[in-house]
């Protein structure tokens, strides 16, 4: 068991290195778009915040538009065009940031969570 | 909402809704961004296989973190940074596949140019003799490969846990799993990976 747990760790810390020289050979090119990046999200980071409300209207427009697509293509005597394509799919198509932010929804809860249980920790 | 966090921590819903809460230090977060950015990169470009996907999925999870957890204390970054990322991969795989069975209605491939792999255009700036870049680059490829046919979710357990260096519980909340679920991904993981690669592979 500690034999075959060694050699886990071993085959892990060869992987770890193989992944180490590959990201040390990343090219200039690929860094300097890294770093357009990252300055992205510093100016993001010091942009005036948006109001709460303002943050859902994607969403809403997203909503709209499924709505109005779903009752298009089941409207009587119009047959679906692209066979299998769900509502899940006519929404990927459309866009994703109603799926993010529904994930993102699920990730605050737990982050709220983990506040909670610190504060019970703390206490 | 924000009754039972700890003193000097921040209600999330409060951290997002309030709209006037002090920024914290940007070097701060330009300083962990620097320090993440290259190995989430070559995460992301091992699950999409695409260096400018994984770019764009990169920015954008930095773009998040920036707009929406600066809040949280610092060391809670890394896992929160993961998790946007792997979201976005998820959503990106999601995305591929409508957007395959589309194509594919319309009697097209989606994914003509996914034959290329970034691993084997990376040059390198070791100064490594031909001979061992090639290995290098073998000995990396094969292991990429290896990790793309894994189940999504023992890939992330993989690749958080030995190429990022996240314990268990950073793992776990990432993946948005328990220990447990990350304990048993990782291990199956690591020998299906030992098991295709041989006990040669280094």
């Amino acid at each position: 068991m500690t034999s075959h747990r060694t050699d886990d760790d071993a085959f892990a810390a060869r992987a770890k290195a193989r992944f180490d020289d590959s990201v040390r050979q990343l090219d200039a090119g690929t860094r300097s778009t890294l770093a357009q990046g990252r300055q992205a999200a510093l100016d993001a980071a010091g942009a005036p915040r948006r109001p709460a409300w303002f943050q859902w209207m994607p969403a809403a427009g997203l909503a709209t538009a499924v709505a109005v697509v779903a009752v298009l293509l089941r409207a009587p005597g119009i047959e679906p065009s692209l066979p299998g394509a769900g509502d899940a799919d006519i929404e990927i198509l459309l866009g994703g940031d109603s799926i993010e932010m529904l994930e993102d929804l699920e990730f605050y809860a737990w982050m709220e969570q983990q506040a909670l249980d610190e504060g019970h920790d703390a206490g | 909402m924000n009754g039972g966090a700890g003193p000097g921590t921040l209600g999330l819903t409060d951290a997002l809704c309030s709209g006037d809460e002090a920024l914290p230090d940007e070097r701060e977060l330009n300083r962990f961004l620097a320090g993440v950015e290259g190995r989430a990169l070559r995460i992301a470009e091992i699950a999409v296989r695409d260096r400018d996907e994984a770019l764009d999925l990169v920015q954008d999870a930095a773009i998040r973190l920036a707009r929406s957890y600066l809040a949280r204390p610092v060391a809670e970054w890394t896992p929160i940074y993961y998790r946007i990322l792997q979201n976005g991969i998820r959503d990106w795989h999601r995305r591929q596949r409508v957007r395959r069975r589309v194509m594919a209605w319309f009697g097209r491939r989606a994914d003509d140019d996914d034959a290329r792999d970034p691993v084997a255009e990376a040059p390198d700036p070791g100064g490594r003799t031909p001979d061992e870049l090639l290995a290098a680059d073998e000995a990396m490829a094969a292991l990429s490969e290896a990790i793309r046919r894994l189940p999504e979710r023992q890939q992330e357990a993989f690749m958080l846990r030995t190429f990022e260096g996240l314990d268990v519980a950073a793992t776990a909340a990432a993946m948005g799993c328990s220990d447990g679920s990350v304990k048993t991904h990782y291990s199956r993981a690591v020998h299906t990976l030992r098991d295709r690669l041989g006990e040669h592979w280094s």
